[in-house]
């Protein structure tokens, strides 16, 4: 070591949403804790200002916010048998480089997951047959309730002012909302998104279909709101610059905006940007750590010491930290012993084109990260999947997200590329054409795994992290029938005049962006065998180191993560302060 | 061809005669990089160009940053044809799609500072994506060179020389991966240029691109108008206020 | 829980019978839109702006003529206003949304139709060039808010939404420059809470994380503009 830091209590690897809420809820109990971003500070203002954010090619094509490739990136193959290689342009997902992290750039949908995912295994074998699940499916319970984790959901939805219309409050069902909505103690703080012409056009047809399409909720604010931190939010004003954008208006739920301002003035709370974390440092035993080693700004290798050491990178980025230091059994596919790295699940996405009369404008540049109607009659075991044969769901909605146009021009299958014939039909097309959006879960597998990988390292010189996956068969199957209903809707839309599905199909690649939804290889579980924590996010190997975010999931539901991913965060909190500091060490016996 | 003389320079000459002047240029020389040739040559290709598409030329004063001449000329030449100035409006060409390549190559994303470009370079799956060790400069350098190469040898000419019917076919042979461009596979070439080509027409005319927001006004793009919060739910309204762009919204204030 | 899931299967079992029909996404288009949709003719407008029309005083005499006031004069400019705006203002006012004692009375005397002709005539007005900023002179803090905002009173820059010209960002959203004295009162009033037809508030809670010196500050600034 060239350095050694003077010794706190917490430290806490990552400034994004889980590093600034548990670094918030520890400092205000008086702990020390330290706060290690590997990047530079961004603030609302003076960074994500008009004119200059509204920038489609530097923040979309040129990666502003994203994570570099050319010094970190990942490896990837779809089977053992093949020899990995590095994504070197980037296009995968979009894990962030600077303060904040993706929680800056996202695009603020906003879900709770339904109570039968929590307990995916059981439900899915007691209703339906072990045989339900595919030879090779990973998935498994996790080790906490929707019923125990609700009350931290509330929080988090306090935090982020998320936005919505709440479909089942305390277990009555709310007419106008989500009929399929998990039960929720308090409605929503703020009132649900605006709904442009696209979305309508979809909620009528859905509804005419017998459906129940609702206005997706959204952690962009839709009026002016005081946290529950006391930090000003304003109003999102559906600029379309949104996924990939800082957002200018305070309005966009982010670390920057809803909490760091408040950790920031507390006495024992300190932040230290460009300081990038190499690993985890261990006692001789293996079994306690003692802090992480970083390098700083200024390049110098320094030692931090910490009583408590977090996890709160980048969802995957915490399980190639984890392997980095040591910690845990890394997973081996061909046996299926060890933990640290299995359970490896992306998004299960798909789309259906739709082109519409010219008497119909779509006006895609009024749009917002999550504004949407969508519809949840085939999320989870919301249907009967007995005469079909896999397991999950997937929403399907059409959303508004951005009419930026070197990203969207829209032009029917069958147009060539370039040329006149191309120019003729994006000017016809351009504002009258949007697709419907499908999101649906996805299963881990057994060959499917992150390692450290053995040839490319990054400019630190650590082995990148490997990604081994192809989809399972079943995710494949629940992707054909959703984009199948899908279809079927958007042919039932008033002014649509072609409907194409796109289905996902194997085999699954690094090209071309699916979503940043990248989860697992540290599995929250009951049963060490099969799981890198146990329910309270603490390492079963390592009692005083504890991992956040998507990392933990054993699976993905059809929801997007971050309001799980925060509700775990202030769940994770309270355990460490209300269990751990009395007692420090494993909080469930293994 | 019936005098030896290509198409496209016939126009070339005659709106040099007329427009600017004598300037003695022999037949078949290439362009220099820098000084007079190269600006005189913009000038009055964008002039021939408009004329042809009945408008009156948008002011150009082109001086690459990365480009040769003959790279400027070839990069002219493919982008009016990728995007080609028609009756549904003006193209790259006239929208500067060639400067804001040049500018891209000539800065860090030219030179590769968003790749990752550490050996070994192994031959991938196609799931494994871009596995060549050429940085974008590197690919358009050598790209433009092979356009050229494979112009001379099918028509005798310089790509930027031929019929835009020997062009289409030319790149249409690229894009299906059928031009020898050796070491990098032609198809990789063309779809690079194609992204660029695209970015360069509807990016924010900071850049050098999208000039007078030609772009986005063939596709009605607002630009950096922010608030649409009191219009979104006017379903189908129309916008009919002009593009604003980044420089637009900043000299304002 | 168990209660509650068997409360919730029976909620909703009623919840899908009532929602046999479709929900309703649609909007319907608000009132002034609908106005200036149906006549884009200024003649009347121009004549009620010169002249007036019984109530309804004729604009110029406080707004100028040409819809410029007269130097140091406290009314707006109401030249080049965004149409949509324009129009909105005056609904407002006519429906007491927009509270003012002169206005009121002005917009209950005007139809439908007149407002829509007097919008679409003074947004066919010409407005001059902004003027060129006066470096020295030109306050600094009014520029940071308008240009930046300021990240610990969480205030978005106001070109972010304004624009950064006279010709504002957006149908409802106009061009802020404005005789001082003008913007100051529209933000003392959307501070104190006394001007409401902000949509949801945001003008409001904007306005009420300016101080006194802010105010003037913006005010001073747009003054220049």
């Amino acid at each position: 070591m060239s350095k050694i830091m003077p010794a706190v209590d917490v430290v806490l690897v990552g400034g994004g949403w889980t590093g600034s809420v548990i670094g918030k809820e520890l400092a205000a109990t008086g702990q020390r804790v330290v706060v290690l971003e590997r990047g530079q500070p961004r603030w609302t203002s003076p960074d994500f200002q008009a004119p200059g954010v509204r920038d489609e090619l530097k923040y979309t094509r040129r990666n502003e916010l994203h994570q570099n490739a050319a010094t970190e990136t990942y490896t990837f193959r779809n089977r053992v048998d093949e020899t990995a290689l590095p994504m070197r342009r980037w296009q995968f997902a979009y894990p962030a480089n600077h303060l904040g992290g993706a929680g800056v750039h996202w695009s603020g949908a906003y879900y709770r997951w339904d109570p039968v995912e929590f307990r995916l295994r059981s439900h899915y074998t007691q209703r339906y047959g072990a045989r339900i699940f595919e030879d090779g499916i990973t998935a498994q319970d996790w080790p906490l309730s929707y019923d125990e984790l609700e009350p931290f959901y509330d929080r988090f939805d306090r935090l982020v002012g998320a936005s919505g219309f709440a479909g089942n409050l305390k277990g009555v069902i709310q007419p106008g909302g989500n009929p399929f909505e998990p039960w929720r103690s308090r409605p929503y703080p703020n009132p649900p998104m605006r709904v442009p012409h696209a979305p309508a056009l979809f909620g009528e047809a859905a509804a005419k279909l017998g459906y129940h399409p609702y206005i997706q909720p959204s952690a962009l604010s839709t009026r002016p709101y005081v946290n529950s931190e006391g930090l000003h939010m304003n109003e999102c004003v559906y600029c379309g610059f949104c996924s990939n954008f800082g957002c200018e208006q305070f309005a966009k739920a982010s670390p920057q905006v809803c909490i760091l301002p408040v950790a920031l003035k507390l006495p024992t709370f300190e932040l230290r940007t460009n300081a990038h974390v190499l690993r985890v440092e261990l006692d001789k035993d293996r079994k306690s750590a003692r802090g992480v080693t970083y390098v700083d700004a200024a390049g110098v290798e320094t030692f931090q010491p910490a009583q408590i050491v977090t996890l709160c990178a980048f969802a995957i980025n915490n399980t190639r930290l984890l392997l980095l230091s040591g910690i845990g059994r890394p997973y081996d596919p061909a046996t299926g012993d060890g933990v640290v790295g299995r359970n490896y699940t992306h998004q299960t996405s798909s789309g259906v084109s739709l082109f519409f009369d010219e008497s119909v404008k779509i006006n895609p540049f009024m749009a917002a990260g999550a504004v949407a109607v969508t519809m949840d009659d085939f999320c989870s075991d919301n249907f009967d999947h007995g005469p079909l044969g896999f397991v999950g769901g997937g929403y399907i909605q059409i959303q508004v997200v951005s009419g930026a146009p070197i990203g969207n021009r829209p032009t029917p299958p069958g147009t060539p590329g370039w040329g006149s014939a191309w120019k003729k039909a994006v000017k016809r097309y351009y504002n009258h054409s949007i697709p419907i959006t499908i999101t649906g879960s996805a299963l881990p597998v057994r060959g499917g795994y992150l390692s450290l990988d053995p040839t490319y390292r990054d400019a630190w010189g650590q082995p990148l992290l490997r990604i081994t996956y192809d989809f399972p068969d079943n995710d494949i199957k629940l992707s054909a029938f959703l984009t199948e209903k899908g279809t079927e809707i958007g042919h039932a839309m008033r002014g649509v005049t072609l409907a194409q599905g796109n289905p996902r199909t194997k085999p699954y690649g690094a090209t071309g962006y699916q979503s940043s939804h990248i989860n697992g290889g540290a599995a929250m579980g009951s049963d060490p065998a099969t799981s890198v924590v146990n329910r309270y996010g603490q390492c079963w190997d390592v009692p005083n180191v504890f991992v956040t975010g998507a990392a933990l999931f054993p699976q993905n539901s059809c929801y997007n993560p971050t309001g799980t991913i925060g509700a775990l965060a202030y769940w994770t909190a309270d355990a460490i302060k209300r269990d751990y500091l009395k007692a420090p060490g494993k909080l469930i016996a293994s | 061809m019936t005098d030896g003389i290509p198409h496209h320079r016939r126009i070339f000459l005659k709106q040099v005669a007329t427009a600017v002047g004598a300037v003695p240029l022999a037949l078949g020389a290439s362009v220099v990089a820098g000084g007079a040739a190269a600006a005189v040559a913009s000038t009055a290709a964008a002039a021939a160009t408009a004329g042809a598409s009945g408008q009156a030329p948008v002011p150009v004063v082109t001086a690459w940053l990365f480009f040769d001449g003959n790279e400027g000329r070839a990069a002219e030449a493919a982008v009016a044809r990728l995007i080609p100035a028609d009756d549904t409006g003006p193209g790259a060409k006239e929208a500067g799609v060639a400067v804001f390549i040049d500018r891209q190559l000539a800065g860090a994303w030219g030179s590769g500072d968003h790749l990752y470009r550490h050996a070994p370079f192994l031959a991938g799956t196609p799931q494994q994506g871009y596995q060549l060790a050429f940085t974008p400069a590197e690919m358009f350098r050598l790209g433009f060179a092979k356009l050229d190469e494979a112009a001379r040898k099918a028509h005798g000419w310089a790509f930027a020389d031929l019929t835009p019917e020997q062009q289409d076919a030319l790149l249409g042979e690229a894009e299906h991966g059928k031009l020898d461009f050796g070491a990098l596979p032609s198809a990789a070439f063309f779809g690079a240029l194609l992204d660029a080509t695209m970015e360069g027409f509807f990016s924010d005319p900071i850049y050098g691109g999208n000039r007078d927001k030609i772009g986005w006004k063939l596709v009605g793009f607002p630009g950096v108008h922010a608030s649409y919060a009191n219009d979104i739910e006017r379903h189908g309204v129309a916008w009919t206020r002009p593009p604003a762009s980044i420089a637009d919204a900043d000299n304002g204030g | 829980m168990k209660h509650a899931i068997a409360a919730a299967a029976l909620g909703l079992f009623a919840a899908l019978a009532a929602l046999a029909q479709s929900p309703d996404f649609a909007r319907k288009p608000p009132a002034w839109q609908v106005a200036l949709e149906a006549s884009k003719e200024v003649a009347a407008g121009e004549a009620i702006a010169t002249k007036g029309k019984g109530a309804a005083l004729a604009c110029a005499g406080c707004h100028g003529a040409k819809g410029v006031p007269a130097a140091g004069a406290p009314f707006p400019r109401l030249a080049g206003l965004p149409v949509e705006y324009f129009a909105k203002q005056l609904f407002d006012y006519r429906d007491g949304i927009r509270a003012n004692a002169i206005m009121g009375p002005i917009g209950k005397a005007l139809a439908d139709a007149e407002i829509a002709s007097l919008a679409w005539y003074y947004a066919s007005l010409e407005v001059s060039a902004p003027r060129a900023t006066a470096s020295a002179d030109q306050p600094q803090r009014g520029w940071q808010l308008a240009r930046y905002g300021d990240n610990a009173l969480a205030l978005p820059a106001c070109v972010d939404c304004h624009g950064g010209d006279v010709t504002g960002g957006g149908p409802v959203l106009p061009g802020l420059a404005q005789p001082a004295a003008y913007t100051a009162a529209q933000l003392s009033a959307f501070r104190d809470g006394e001007r409401k037809n902000d949509g949801d508030g945001i003008m409001q809670a904007i306005a009420k994380r300016l101080s006194d010196a802010d105010v003037k500050a913006l005010a001073d600034y747009y003054a220049e503009r």
